[in-house]
C-alpha cells in the first residue's frame, strides 16, 4: 500500500548537501523546521503536534558533522553523531566518561540508536531526552552556526523551556563541546522508566565529579526535572556536597537538600512523590558510583 | 462393504493413542506456515491494495457523553482529495454494529456515549487527505452528564447511558447456604481488588479492504470471525447475506477484539465507502483509532468475602464482580459469565454466593480479550488466597493443597471433577521445579534493601464456549489427483498455529505426512459458517471435526486400497504416505497411487467433517450445573526480586504447568504458554490504557507499555501435564487463553512474600510497590 511518508500534504523538503548550502537555505527559509534523522520530529508530525510547511533535512551533512574529537582540552561532538557512533568512540571509553556508556545502554532500541543524533537530542529539549542531563553535568556548550557566523551558548542557557531553545531562526546547531575534566573525575547516569528499554524515563539523573581520599572535591548533578519540566542542574545539592566527605551522613544531608530543591509534578507515568523518592535513591547510588562502587 | 464403522475405527485410533502409537500426535511438527511467516511473505490486507484505492479515516466523538445536534460534512467534502464522508445518513440497512445486544450504532446519530464512538468516516484519495479532512467535519454537541465509575453507574440516579438502566447483565452463582458457611468459619477475610483497561495491541490494527463487484461486495480483512463479519455487513447494507463475500486475510494478531465488534466497523465502513464511490476502499485503523475505538479488557472491581476454618478449610466465598463495560455491551455480556463462574478460583467451597455485573459507563467499550473474564477473576481469587494464608499464618501452598479441586471435588457451580482434573499434578510440578519450600524458607530470613519473594497462582478454565454459545465446527477435506490434501474451514488462523494443528490431526488419522496439506483461506462463499474462532476452541472443537472429515475420507479410501493391494479392508495400513497390507509390507504402494486409483474408480475424495459438543446444562438463576464439558488446569510460581528503596522489581523465574489433556503439538502448546505468559506479565506489571474523564490518555505504543524482551524473566519453565479430557480429540483440552491469567496473581503473591504487603490493583507498578512498602 501507499504509505504516506508524512501525514501532512504539502510539505516542501529542502535537502542541502553541505553545511554552507544549509546555512544559506535556512537563511532564505527561516520558517523551515530543521530535521536531522527525524526520530523525534517524525512522530510529532504524524500526530499533528507539529505542522511544518517546510523541512530542512540536514541528514546529508553527516560527512561534515559526524566527528568526535579532542581539541586542546575540549571534547567536541558533531551535531549529527548518532548514539551508535558514540558507543564506538574510543575517547569516551575513559572511566571519566562512563556516563555516556550508561546513557547509551538505556537509550531506545538498536534501531533508534542507529539514527538518533546527539544534536537532535539536545534540540528536542524535553525531559525525555537522556543526553541533556549528562551534557549539563559536563558543563557543555553548543555551537550555533549561521550565515552571520558562529556563536557558543552554554547548554544551560540554550534550553529555555519545554521544547524551547535559544536558537535564532537562521541557526543550526553544529557542535556540542565540553572541557575534559581530566584524570580523577568520573561520571555516571541512571534512568528509570516503566519498563527496561524503549521507554520514556520517569526520572533520570547524571553526575560528574571527583572524589579524592573519600572527599568530594567537585560535583555536578543534573536531572530531567528539578524545578520545571526541563532538565536542570541541582545546584544547591552540588554546593552542599562540595568539599564534604563522601559518607552516609553527607548523603543523608544531600538528600535533604535535594528534596527541598526539587519541585515535581504528576502525570500518568508517575506521581511527583514517587519521582522525588526515585531521585533521592538515584542520588545516593550515583554518588557512590563516583567513588567507584556499584 | 465390510469397512470398519467410524466408531470402530475411532476406537482403534484411541487405543493406539493410548499406547502412544499415533503417527503425528504429540510430535513437535513445524507449522505449515512457519517459513512464510519468518520470511515475511504472507499477504496481509495492506499488501493487496491497488492504486485506485481510496482510504478511510474515522471521525470519533469529541465527548464521552453528549447529544448530537447537527453534523455538517460540506467543508470536509470540499477538501482536496476527499471523495465522500459517511455518516449515519448513508446507512441503507440497519445502522447497527453489534454482536449480541443491538445497542451500538455503526455511526452515532442522536447521541454519543464514549470518545470511541464513530461519528463519521472520511473517504479520500490519500490517507493524509482523509486525516486532514477529519478536522473539517463539523459536529455540534450538547454535552450530557457522564459517569465513569461503574459502581456509581449502578446507582438508580446515575446518568443513563442507554434507555434502560446501566446494568447490562447480572450473573449469579448460589450454592449451599452462604450465611451458614460464614457462621461455620473461624475467620472472615474481606478484600477489594481492581484491574485496569488492557489493550490487546495486535501488531496489525483492525483492517478491511472492500472491492465493489456489481451487485456484490468483496471484503478482505483482518479478523477472527469472517462469517459474523459477513452477517454484520449485510445487515448494514440491507442486503441478503450471499451478496457479501468475506475473506479472512493473513491476520497479524487478534487476541479477542477481532472476534468482537471492531472488525464489523471497519468492514462495514469500507463496504459503504466502496458502494458510495464505486472504488475499492481500505479502512485500516491507525494505532490511535484502534486503541480508542476498539474493545479492551474490562477493568474490574472485585470484592471477596471468604470464610475459613482455623485449619485452613474454606467454608464460604462471596464474590461481587463489577466490570466496567464502557458504553456498549459487546461480547462483554458473555465475559461476565465466565468471570462469575470462575470467581472463586479452582477450589472446592461448599457455600458460594457470586454476583457478576457488566455495567455501562461513558468509558470506551470493553469486550472479548484472551482469557475472557478469567484474568480479572483469578487475579482477585488467587490474591485473596494469599491474604487468607497470611491471616492464618499458613504457607499459601498448604492452604491451596487443602482446598484445591481434585478428582471427586465439586466446583463453585457444583460440577463434579472427574479423573481428568490435573490440578494436583500441575501444582506439584511447579512446586518441584521451583524448589518452592526451600526458597520460601530461605526468603523468609532476608534483610537488607533487596528482597526476594516467591508466589503461587493456579486456575481451572472451562473449555471452549460452554455457556457462551453452540460449540460446533465444520472442517472440509478434499484430495487432489496428485495426492495433495486441502483443508478448508471457517475457523481462522491469526498466529496461534491451531489450524496447522487441525491438519496434524487429519494427517494422523489419514496416515499421510503433514507436507501433503495446504490450508485454504477462509472464505464465506466457500466455507460453512462454523462458529467463531474464540475461546481457544480450534483444537478441542475443530479438531473433532477435522478427525471426522479424515475418518470419512479414510472410509472412502480403504475399500479402494483393499482391492488395489488385494488385502482385507481391516488389514489395510496407511502409514506416513505408504499403503500396505498388514504383515505384507513388501507389497507397499504410495498414497499417490491410492488416490489416483480412487479417482479412476470415480470416488469423490471430498468430505465435510462436523462436530457439535454435548450441550452444557446449568441453571440460569443459581448458576448450578455443568457449564463446561471439560476443564484445563494450570499452576504457576513466580520468583521476584524487589528493591525496597525504589519499589522496582523484576521477575527472576517463572515456572508454569498446564494440564492440556493431550498436547497435539507440544511445541505449539509451549508457544501459547510463552506468549500468554508474556502478555500476562504485561498485564501484571505495566499495561494500562489510562482513561481520564472518558478520554484515553495514552493511545499509542510510546505511552502504552507492553513488555520488551528485556522485561521478561530469564527463565520461563513450561511443564505439560496430560490428563485426557472427555471432549477434545485424543483427549486434548484448550490451551491458548489460560496462560495469560496466571502471571498477575503469581507475581502479586511473590511481591507480597518479599515485602509483606499485598498489592490489590493492577498493574503492579514500581510506584505501587514503593507506596506499599512505605505505608
Ligand atoms: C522509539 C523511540 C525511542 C526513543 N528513545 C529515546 C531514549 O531512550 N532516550 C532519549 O533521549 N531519546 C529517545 N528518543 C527520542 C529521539 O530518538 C532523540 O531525541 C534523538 O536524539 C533525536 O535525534 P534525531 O536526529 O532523530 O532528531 P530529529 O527528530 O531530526 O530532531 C529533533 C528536534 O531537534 C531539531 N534539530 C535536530 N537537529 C538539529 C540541529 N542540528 N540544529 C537545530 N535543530 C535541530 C529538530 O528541528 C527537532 O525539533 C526515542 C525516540 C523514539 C522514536
Amino acid at each position: 500500500m501507499e504509505q504516506p511518508l508524512l501525514n501532512r500534504s504539502e510539505i516542501v523538503v529542502l535537502q542541502p548537501s553541505s553545511l554552507k548550502e544549509s546555512l544559506k537555505l535556512l537563511n532564505e527559509n527561516p520558517d523551515a523546521e530543521i530535521i536531522a534523522n527525524a526520530s523525534d520530529l517524525w512522530p510529532r508530525i504524524r500526530n499533528g503536534e507539529v505542522k511544518p510547511k517546510k523541512l530542512l533535512d540536514i541528514s546529508g551533512l553527516a560527512g561534515e558533522l559526524s566527528y568526535v574529537k579532542k581539541d586542546e582540552n575540549l571534547i567536541k561532538i558533531g551535531a549529527l553523531v548518532t548514539v551508535s557512533q558514540l558507543e564506538g568512540e574510543s575517547i569516551l571509553k575513559e572511566k571519566r566518561f562512563s556516563g555516556f556508556k550508561d546513557v547509551i545502554a538505556k537509550f531506545g532500541s538498536p534501531q533508534i540508536r542507529n539514527v538518533a543524533t546527539i544534536g537532535g537530542n539536545v534540540c528536542a529539549a524535553s525531559s525525555s531526552e537522556d543526553f541533556i542531563p549528562l551534557l549539563l553535568a559536563f558543563n557543555a556548550k553548543v555551537k550555533l552556526s549561521s550565515v552571520d557566523g558562529e556563536r557558543y551558548v552554554n547548554l544551560e542557557k540554550f534550553i529555555i523551556g519545554k521544547r524551547k531553545i535559544n536558537r535564532r531562526p537562521n541557526e543550526i546547531l553544529t557542535e556540542i563541546s565540553f572541557e575534559d575534566p581530566g584524570e580523577g573525575y568520573s561520571s555516571a547516569f541512571e534512568k528509570i522508566g516503566r519498563r527496561n528499554t524503549l521507554i520514556i524515563n520517569i526520572v533520570n539523573m547524571a553526575v560528574v565529579g571527583k572524589v579524592k581520599d573519600g572527599k568530594i572535591e567537585d560535583v555536578r548533578i543534573a536531572a530531567n526535572r528539578i524545578k520545571g519540566k526541563i532538565p536542570e542542574r541541582a545546584k544547591n545539592t552540588e554546593e552542599f556536597l562540595k568539599g564534604k566527605a563522601l559518607n552516609e551522613e553527607t548523603i543523608a544531608g544531600a538528600k535533604k537538600v535535594l528534596s527541598e530543591e526539587v519541585s515535581l509534578t504528576d502525570d500518568f507515568r508517575a506521581s511527583a512523590e514517587y519521582r522525588k523518592a526515585l531521585l533521592l535513591a538515584m542520588l545516593e547510588r550515583l554518588l557512590f558510583k563516583l567513588r567507584g562502587e556499584q | 462393504m465390510n469397512a470398519q464403522t467410524a466408531e470402530e475405527f475411532l476406537m482403534e485410533i484411541q487405543k493406539k493413542a493410548e499406547r502412544g502409537e499415533l503417527l503425528y500426535i504429540g510430535k513437535e511438527l513445524r507449522r505449515i506456515d512457519d517459513l512464510e511467516k519468518v520470511l515475511g511473505s504472507p499477504i496481509y490486507t495492506n499488501d493487496l491494495i491497488p492504486r485506485n484505492t481510496l482510504y478511510a479515516r474515522l471521525v470519533l466523538s469529541r465527548y464521552p457523553h453528549a447529544i448530537i445536534k447537527n453534523i455538517s460534512v460540506s467543508k470536509a467534502l470540499n477538501y482536496p482529495g476527499v471523495r465522500y464522508v459517511l455518516t449515519y445518513k448513508d446507512v441503507p440497512g440497519l445502522n447497527e454494529s453489534s454482536t449480541i445486544i443491538p445497542d451500538r450504532p455503526l455511526f452515532a446519530f442522536n447521541k454519543v456515549r464514549s470518545t470511541g464512538d464513530i461519528v463519521a468516516a472520511v473517504i479520500a484519495e490519500k490517507p493524509n487527505r482523509a486525516q486532514e479532512a477529519k478536522e473539517l467535519v463539523e459536529v455540534e454537541y450538547e454535552p450530557l452528564k457522564p459517569v465513569f465509575d461503574p459502581i456509581e453507574a449502578m446507582k438508580p440516579d446515575a446518568p443513563k447511558i442507554h434507555d434502560d438502566g446501566n446494568i447490562v447483565k447480572h450473573v449469579k452463582v448460589r450454592k449451599g447456604d452462604i450465611e451458614k458457611g460464614f457462621q461455620e468459619a473461624d475467620y472472615i477475610i474481606e478484600n477489594t481488588f481492581r484491574t485496569q483497561h488492557q489493550d490487546a495491541a495486535p501488531m496489525e490494527t483492525e483492517t478491511a479492504f472492500a472491492v465493489p463487484r456489481g451487485e456484490k461486495i468483496l471484503i478482505i480483512g483482518s479478523m477472527q470471525t469472517p462469517h459474523h463479519v459477513q452477517a454484520a455487513v449485510a445487515k448494514v447494507l440491507g442486503w441478503p447475506i450471499d451478496r457479501v463475500e468475506v475473506i479472512q486475510a493473513v491476520t497479524g494478531g487478534a487476541f479477542g477484539p477481532k472476534s468482537d465488534e471492531p472488525p464489523y466497523d471497519v468492514a462495514s465502513i469500507a463496504a459503504l465507502g466502496a458502494i458510495k464511490t464505486g472504488k475499492p476502499v481500505l479502512m485500516s485503523m491507525t494505532r490511535e483509532e484502534s486503541m480508542i475505538a476498539h474493545t479492551k479488557r474490562h477493568p474490574a472491581i472485585i470484592t471477596h468475602k471468604t470464610g475459613v476454618k482455623a485449619n485452613g478449610k474454606l467454608t464460604a466465598s462471596k464474590v461481587q464482580i463489577v466490570l466496567d463495560g464502557g458504553a456498549y455491551a459487546s461480547l462483554g455480556v458473555l465475559v461476565i459469565v465466565r468471570a462469575t463462574f470462575h470467581a472463586n478460583g479452582p477450589y472446592e467451597i461448599p457455600n458460594v454466593w457470586n454476583d457478576g455485573y457488566k455495567v455501562y459507563t461513558n468509558n470506551t467499550y470493553t469486550g472479548s480479550f484472551r482469557g475472557f473474564g478469567a484474568p480479572q477473576a483469578i487475579f482477585a481469587a488467587e490474591s485473596q488466597m494469599d491474604e487468607i494464608a497470611k491471616k492464618l499464618n499458613m504457607d499459601p501452598l498448604d492452604l491451596r493443597l487443602i482446598n484445591m479441586l481434585r478428582p471427586g471435588s465439586r466446583t463453585s457451580t457444583g460440577q463434579l471433577m472427574d479423573e481428568s482434573c490435573g490440578l494436583p499434578e500441575c501444582l506439584d510440578a511447579v512446586v518441584k521445579a521451583s524448589d518452592y519450600r526451600k526458597k520460601k524458607e530461605l526468603y523468609s530470613k532476608q534483610d537488607g534493601k533487596i528482597r526476594r519473594g516467591i508466589g503461587i497462582a493456579m486456575l481451572h478454565h472451562g473449555n471452549a464456549l460452554g455457556p457462551e454459545g453452540n460449540d460446533y465446527a465444520y472442517v472440509h477435506l478434499s484430495v487432489e489427483k496428485n495426492g495433495k490434501v486441502h483443508l478448508g474451514t471457517g475457523l481462522t488462523e491469526f498466529g496461534t498455529g491451531a489450524i496447522s494443528g487441525l491438519a496434524q490431526i487429519a494427517a494422523s488419522v489419514l496416515g499421510v505426512p503433514i507436507d501433503y496439506f495446504t490450508i485454504d483461506r477462509p472464505n464465506t462463499l466457500i466455507h460453512h459458517e462454523t462458529g467463531p474462532t474464540v475461546a481457544s476452541r480450534v483444537i478441542a472443537i475443530g479438531g473433532n471435526a477435522a478427525r471426522d472429515a479424515a475418518l470419512k475420507l479414510k472410509q472412502k479410501l480403504l475399500p479402494v486400497a483393499s482391492k488395489l493391494i488385494n488385502c482385507k479392508v481391516e488389514d489395510v495400513q496407511i502409514v506416513d504416505g505408504y499403503v500396505y497390507c498388514k504383515g505384507k509390507e513388501h507389497k507397499t504402494i504410495s498414497w499417490e497411487e491410492l488416490v489416483k486409483e480412487a479417482y479412476e474408480a470415480n470416488i469423490e475424495l471430498n468430505t465435510l467433517g462436523y462436530y457439535m459438543a454435548p450441550s452444557c446444562k446449568w441453571d440460569e438463576e443459581t448458576g448450578l450445573g455443568s457449564p463446561y464439558n471439560q476443564y484445563t488446569f494450570g499452576a504457576a510460581i513466580a520468583e521476584v526480586e524487589v528493591d525496597t528503596e525504589t519499589g522496582l522489581y523484576k521477575v527472576l523465574n517463572y515456572y508454569v504447568a498446564f494440564d492440556v489433556g493431550r498436547a497435539i503439538n507440544p511445541k505449539s502448546v509451549r508457544g501459547q504458554i510463552y506468549g500468554g505468559t508474556v502478555q500476562g506479565l504485561g498485564y501484571a506489571m505495566m499495561e494500562e490504557l489510562v482513561h481520564k474523564e472518558g478520554y484515553v490518555v495514552n493511545p499509542n505504543l510510546k505511552d502504552y507499555y507492553i513488555p520488551t524482551s528485556l522485561d521478561i524473566p530469564e527463565q520461563i519453565q513450561t511443564i505439560i501435564i496430560e490428563k485426557q479430557g472427555s471432549m477434545g480429540p485424543f483427549g486434548a483440552k484448550i490451551v491458548a487463553e489460560p496462560p495469560v491469567v496466571l502471571p498477575a496473581p503469581a507475581i502479586r503473591n511473590a511481591i507480597m512474600d518479599a515485602i509483606g504487603k499485598g498489592i490489590n490493583s493492577l498493574p503492579i507498578t514500581s510506584e505501587k510497590v514503593y507506596k506499599a512498602i512505605k505505608s
